[in-house]
């Protein structure tokens, strides 16, 4: 991160200084920690005390950490954390590595690229939910228009039942969001790309690098800070993956597709275990909360080199 | 991609370029390579738009055809008139969507852009590490806001209100355009601030009146994303509405019923949830892919 | 500067207001009320309604879901027609998406939003449900209804657990059934069922008839859909799903030997494989759109089944219908399927809700829904009343299906009442589509009964 200077032409004191900043943050913060940090705290409490919305309106006794020793002996949340590191793994791997070829593909000034160009952001922007319902109705076993495309140019796909198998219900989920963020991946990596100088690489391959010497040696390296970057834009929206749940698979088939959102979901608003449904959340946050900050710390150290 | 330059410098590859060699592999090879890629970018074209296509083909068939594959049929507005007015009347649910989704950018665009030009303008004890916190609750999952949120709006009469959903998404809403800003802000030149300020502009004329025509574009692109990010929410809709505030993509599930789904209604439905948010992403695609990185970039 | 600071103080301030209200005032939670104070007395007319219209004005909100299914379609319009021109009372159905409409419903009663005034729900929610319930024993005693209109699964389902008290009354409700090609079994010569053996045998015989598959099963996970033939067939064996003391009891040999006998439809080649994950709407449209001999599922399909513009034209006019097979010498039991119509105790209306629900649940309503054919979306069989059920009119409209759903109902059970079962339901829910995906029998069983237990000793 390259720094920004500190425009304040006058001098004062360090108080005075900093006040002005602070009061323009103010109503920012006071939002997102009305609407992050409130509802962690209360549900912090609540994961301490029995409270069944189907028992007692009010929260219950105070269990102490009953709850969570639970959560640690529950054999379906251990499967969707798994669900949900498989599910983060392929969608961030798909993504990001057919962004990369869809980039790399339409970085040239012709017509066609620039059409397409164009319109790479449009899957983007569709509903997630609505994602999960196109898909499931496209790769319908018997009716799917996707089901039959692949049907006649993959013999072995005529078997599969997509939404029915359990390692294809993964992916088909994982496709939906892959639909999504590939496009829009190639769309910032073209960015990147862009500013690529066109010597570098031309005098890599009067170096006499190949196609594929060129990409490991020039592109990738000065793709890297913007990929790092880019794997954990999705990486954050891949582990809270949960509409595409919802509308696709239900959780099933078994329990193949219950992500850690939906299973708190359903702990939460099915089951109407509040202090449970509370309990889980937070170890949530806490897993993901480690696994940010090391991202976060190792993406620091890249840049420092 | 401001270290470009230095890493540039030390490619080996920069470093020794002797000019040879430098008209191979012409002819053939260009034509075949050209020809793949056009292949591929057609391919390229056919993933990305073929199932919005799709979408918008099943939402002009008629009931008995919803699951033939066939392109060509007698279109009809049936699916249109049901959600429209229909037996599956989706109007309230649109009205509750655009006016949820106008609320979330009316309130949360004047917030993040404070917070940005903080961000941006000044260094201060915390800049860091709250720029960081701000990133880091977008970790949090939406379940663990929505459950404590679902108690206290109970308790305050506000399930089912537009008001809950507003408050609710502020949390996904500000600290994506947040960033976003502070990427765009991080960009505007200095010279014309200081111009300002040495003119006797305060600090509210400078910021209504200098950053704000100055990052409109970005201001802009802020909106759209944070009209998306509501929009497009299904979670805490699903938690916080019922009937009076429910949104689009939840009423989507109106339309799986006890005797199937309805699959060219669904369609339907979809191109209306899907429509202005093509046209918005269309209107900011230059911007909106770079916005979401910019922050961390620079 | 000043100005500045001022402005963004201004706004700092609205936002602090705004966190203070919502910790602090947590003051007005809604509060119950007694409905027998609620309701008024004086003169009723033949359905019981109050004739001195003491709620004329009364806006009354029902949290439901289904609009358009045909039995709610024409509830509705018989509301506008004839309860409002009564009473003086409107009704707003209040939609939920069906898909979502489960956990809605439950949060929404328990939660108590105060919002809405009745509520409808499936009889497996009822126990969690009841937390926001008016018990009905004295307004409808005093209305001289009682739950011994009913046949004994909705009776079960209207108490939610509890011995004495009723918390809704049913007003939809069917048995399980056998629906099958008539012209397939005639050609083959054979007759429904009376044993799941000879079920199998059947099937075998049925496999491929017509280019058809023999039988359309339902294995897959969507809200305890493939619990319901399990469930029957549990019974019919003299096995359990819970015991007395809410313990998991599925796994006695009864219980064992019944799911296998549930999963050798699917693993003997009879049921598509595909139906490892069908749900029930799969199943019947397989059925309607004439791939399958055979389903078992609710009677009111028999709705959609018989109506040509619904499905192909040749299955509509050869649909035969039979109670579900059992096991010999033991009674067969089917699952009587519930949905009732209670009062929520966060109401302000209850008095006008009681009015309703007495109007919506009174047989001669239900009877006028089910002979009027005059509009396909709204013509439906479903009667509840034991009394309608046995009608000669009802049935002659209805393909004699109210009839012979009495005489099942007779045997027929609900689902256990507790409020643990939306947690169990999915644990076994699980389990049998796990089984469908080739998991073994016996160990599935047993780990679904130990997981139950667990989550049952909380």
């Amino acid at each position: 991160m390259a720094a920004t200077t500190v425009q304040r032409p006058r001098s004062r004191s360090p108080l005075r200084k900093h006040s002005v900043p602070y009061l323009h943050l103010a109503p920012a913060l006071l939002a997102v920690v009305l609407t992050t940090v409130y509802p962690l705290v209360s549900a912090l409490i609540t994961s301490f005390r029995h409270w069944r919305l189907n028992e007692t309106r009010e929260a219950g006794e105070f269990v102490g950490l009953a709850q969570y020793q639970r959560v640690f002996t529950d054999d379906t949340f251990f499967n969707s954390a798994l669900v949900t590191l498989n599910f983060t793994v392929i969608s961030v791997v798909l993504s990001v590595g057919l962004g990369l070829c869809i980039a790399l593909i339409l970085n040239n000034r012709t017509r066609l690229s620039a059409l397409t160009k164009a319109l790479l952001i449009l899957p983007f922007a569709v509903a997630p939910a609505l994602k999960g319902f196109s898909w499931r109705f496209m790769l319908n076993p018997d009716t799917g228009v996707y089901d039959k495309m692949l049907d006649s140019v993959l013999p072995f796909a005529d078997n599969i039942n997509w939404l029915g198998d359990p390692f294809w219900a993964l992916m088909v989920l994982a496709l939906t969001e892959v639909w999504g963020w590939a496009p829009l991946i190639a769309l910032m990596l073209l960015g990147g790309l862009n500013s690529i100088s066109p010597e570098v690489r031309e005098a890599a391959r009067i170096d006499g690098a190949n196609a594929w010497q060129q990409f490991w040696r020039v592109t990738f390296p000065l793709l890297r800070p913007l990929l790092l970057i880019v794997v954990f834009l999705k990486a954050v929206f891949s582990v809270k993956i949960f509409d595409q749940v919802v509308t696709t698979t239900g959780g099933g088939p078994g329990r193949a597709t219950e992500s850690l959102n939906f299973f708190a979901y359903s702990q939460g608003f099915t089951f109407l275990d509040i202090g449970y449904a509370s309990a889980v959340s937070w170890v949530i946050v806490l897993v993901l909360g480690v696994l940010a900050a090391l991202y976060l710390i190792a993406m620091a150290r890249q840049e420092a080199k | 991609m401001t270290d470009t330059a230095t890493k540039l410098a030390k490619h080996p590859a920069a470093i020794a370029a002797p000019v040879r060699r430098q008209r191979r592999r012409r002819g053939g090879w260009a034509i075949g390579r050209a020809f793949l890629r056009v292949l591929a970018t057609l391919a390229i074209l056919f993933f990305v738009l073929f199932p919005i296509f799709w979408m918008a083909l099943t939402a002009f068939k008629p009931a008995r055809d919803a699951f033939s594959t066939a392109v060509l049929f007698t279109p009809t507005l049936d699916n249109f008139l049901a959600i429209f007015g229909g037996a599956s009347d989706l109007t309230g649910a649109l009205v509750n969507s655009v006016l949820i989704a106008v609320a979330t950018t009316i309130v949360s665009i004047p917030l993040a852009l404070l917070a940005a030009y903080a961000f941006s303008r000044y260094r201060f004890p915390g800049h860091r590490g709250m720029l960081l916190a701000i990133v880091a609750t977008q970790f949090i999952p939406g379940v663990a806001i929505a459950l404590p949120f679902l108690t206290l709006f109970r308790s305050l009469g506000l399930i089912d209100t537009h008001l809950a959903l507003v408050v609710v998404n502020l949390s996904l809403v500000v600290p994506y355009i947040t960033w976003l800003l502070k990427g765009f802000v991080d960009g505007l030149p200095l010279e014309i601030e200081e111009a300002a300020r040495l003119d006797g502009c305060t600090q509210v004329n400078l910021l209504w009146r200098v950053i704000t025509p100055l990052a409109a574009p970005g201001i802009f692109v802020a909106a759209v994303f944070s009209f998306l990010l509501s929009w497009n929410e299904f979670l805490f809709p699903t938690f916080l509405a019922r009937t009076e505030a429910e949104t689009l993509p939840v009423a989507l599930m109106t339309l799986v019923m006890p005797e199937g789904v309805a699959w060219g209604q669904m369609a339907a439905a979809g191109l209306l949830v899907m429509a202005p948010m093509l046209i918005l992403a269309l209107l900011v695609r230059k911007h909106f892919a770079e916005g979401m990185t910019m922050g961390a970039v620079k | 500067m000043r100005r500045t600071s001022g402005t963004i103080g201004k706004l700092a301030a609205a936002l602090s207001a705004v966190l203070a209200l919502l910790i602090g005032g947590c003051a007005s939670a809604p509060s119950e009320q007694d409905l027998l104070e609620e309701v008024a007395t004086g003169p009723t007319d033949e359905l019981g309604l109050l004739t001195e219209k003491p709620y004329d004005g009364t806006h009354i909100r029902l949290l439901s879901c289904c609009r358009t299914t045909a039995q709610f379609a024409a509830l509705q319009r018989k509301t506008d027609r004839e309860f409002t021109a009564k009473t003086g009372i409107t009704v707003e159905w209040a939609n939920i998406p069906y898909e979502s409409y489960l956990q809605k419903i439950v949060a929404e009663t328990a939660i108590g939003g105060g919002t809405y005034d009745l509520v409808v729900w499936p009889d497996a929610y009822g126990a969690s449900a009841k937390i926001g319930l008016q018990p009905l024993n004295e307004v409808m005693r005093r209305a001289d209804r009682s739950l011994e209109e009913f046949s004994p699964p909705f009776q079960q389902a209207a108490r939610a657990g509890d011995p004495e008290t009723v918390y809704g009354i049913p007003f939809r409700g069917f048995s399980y059934n056998l629906f099958y090609r008539e012209s397939e079994y005639e050609r083959l010569g054979i007759e429904p069922a009376k044993t799941w053996d000879e079920f199998s045998a059947q099937l075998d015989k049925l496999d491929g008839a017509g280019g058809r598959d023999a039988f359309a099963g339902q294995y897959g996970r969507n809200g305890g859909q493939n619990l319901y033939t399990w469930m029957s067939m549990l019974w019919s064996n003299g096995a359990d799903v819970l015991d007395d003391d809410g313990q998991p009891a599925f796994t006695s040999p009864e219980g064992i030997a019944a799911t296998e006998q549930y999963l050798a439809l699917l693993r003997d080649g009879h049921s598509p494989a595909a139906s490892t994950n069908w749900t029930e709407t799969d199943s019947t449209q397989s059925f309607e759109q004439g791939h399958t001999n055979s389903v078992l599922t609710w009677a009111w399909q028999m709705d959609d089944f018989s109506d040509p513009a619904k499905v192909q034209p040749k299955v509509a006019e050869d649909i035969g219908v039979a109670s579900l097979p059992g096991w010999p010498g033991k009674p067969t039991v089917t699952y009587g399927y519930t949905w009732l119509m209670g009062i929520l105790n966060t109401s302000d209306n209850q008095g006008a809700a009681w009015e309703y629900l007495k109007w919506l649940t009174h047989p001669d309503t239900e009877r006028d829904v089910a002979l009027d054919k005059s509009e396909g979306d709204t013509a439906t069989s479903v009667v509840v009343h034991r009394k309608n059920m046995l009608d000669p009119e009802v049935n002659a409209a209805n393909h004699d299906l109210p009839k012979l759903q009495e005489s099942a109902l007779r045997n027929g059970r609900t689902v256990p009442m507790t409020i643990d079962w939306p947690q169990i339901q999915d644990v076994l829910e699980v389990a049998i589509n796990q089984m469908a995906h080739g998991a073994d029998i016996r160990p599935k069983l047993h780990e679904a009964a130990a997981q139950i237990r667990t989550l049952t000793q909380r």
